[in-house]
């Protein structure tokens, strides 16, 4: 029996090294090339033509578009549209990433905690750039929630400290966890059709279309959180309190 | 899709979020703790006191994220109209 995980692993397609760093190229690498070249050609599909009355496709995007802003304006303000082009990035690439990972046989760049790590830790960045920007010294006072009792302050402060690294960590794991669990029911169930053969095998597979599907919507639910989580990170830098 | 307060979608991506959010701030806090009692070689006390601190955070987060007065919307809200 196939290890369901299996298809989780990387492989080294080509082999590079830079100053005694690893930076082979494997299929993950291949399909972030992929997911990129999609969000590209879909939004050059959509807009190629841009009409008044819009096209099917440019609708779409539209729509995409539109929700991003009204997600930016309702949690970080009219200062969060600068933003705008990094949130919209952020969700289409984490979108795009877990729609194509369900074609079979591709991989699922969202599946590797570090591609994640790296998003997450790139939004924790540019929140404390933001609100050091913006507020200065005053910043500080994130780890300060409004209205604290004086003698819970020494106590606040750390829970704070302790939830504000939480989050770049959360966002991560959240997306990878959702990702790779998925995958792996949807392939264990494919081994009990194997396994079932044609006298038992059509139950499982039913749970497999079934569960298809609901990764699907998981992939547009992960990819709205980390979106929707992003701007009220931000914001909070923005606004602080 | 244009609307960000459909009651439907806030309650699913509210289910997709919390529980990992519990879960990895505990972890964080005990990771924390556990880092600083290697540093200072205090072992073990650190790390319970982050254990403890940790599941402090979290259920905060919790209660913020679920508690009664959805202090964040809430407060935008009087914020704009004051």
């Amino acid at each position: 029996m196939e290890n369901p995980l299996e298809h989780f692993e990387l492989h080294t397609l080509i082999l590079l090294r830079l100053f005694g760093l690893d930076i082979s190229i494997n299929q993950a690498v291949v399909m972030i090339w992929v997911v990129c070249a999609a969000v590209f050609l879909f939004f050059w599909a959509a807009t190629r033509n841009a009409r008044l009355i819009p096209t099917k496709l440019q609708s779409i995007a539209e729509l995409g578009v539109e929700f991003l802003r009204g997600l930016i304006l309702e949690n970080m303000g009219e200062k969060g549209m600068k933003l705008f082009p990094f949130i919209a990035t952020l969700f289409f690439f984490i979108l795009f990433s877990n729609l194509l990972g369900l074609i079979p046989g591709a991989y699922t760049v969202t599946s590797q905690v570090m591609v994640n790590g790296i998003l997450a830790l790139a939004v924790f960045a540019l929140s404390v750039i933001m609100g050091v920007a913006l507020h200065g010294a005053h910043y500080l006072s994130i780890f300060l929630p409004q209205g604290t009792p004086w003698w819970l302050m020494p106590l606040m402060i750390l829970v704070e400290i302790i939830s504000q690294l939480a989050r770049p960590i959360t966002l991560a794991v959240r997306l990878f966890a959702n990702m790779t669990a998925g995958h792996t029911v949807i392939n264990v169930l494919l081994g009990l059709v194997l396994l079932g053969g044609v006298v038992l095998g059509w139950m499982p597979l039913g749970f497999t279309v079934a569960l298809y599907l609901l990764e699907v919507l998981v992939a547009f639910i992960q990819a709205y959180v980390f979106t929707v989580l992003t701007t009220v990170y931000i914001g909070d830098a923005i606004k602080l309190h | 899709m244009a609307d960000p307060q459909d009651p439907f979608r806030n309650g699913l991506s509210l289910a997709a979020r919390i529980g990992v959010e519990l879960a990895v701030t505990i972890v964080v806090g005990a990771l924390l703790g556990y880092g600083l009692d290697r540093w200072l070689s205090t072992r073990p006390w650190l790390m319970l006191a982050g254990l403890v601190l940790g599941t402090v955070a979290g259920f905060r987060n919790l209660y913020r994220a679920l508690g009664p007065p959805v202090s964040n919307s809430k407060k935008g809200d009087d914020g704009k109209s004051a």
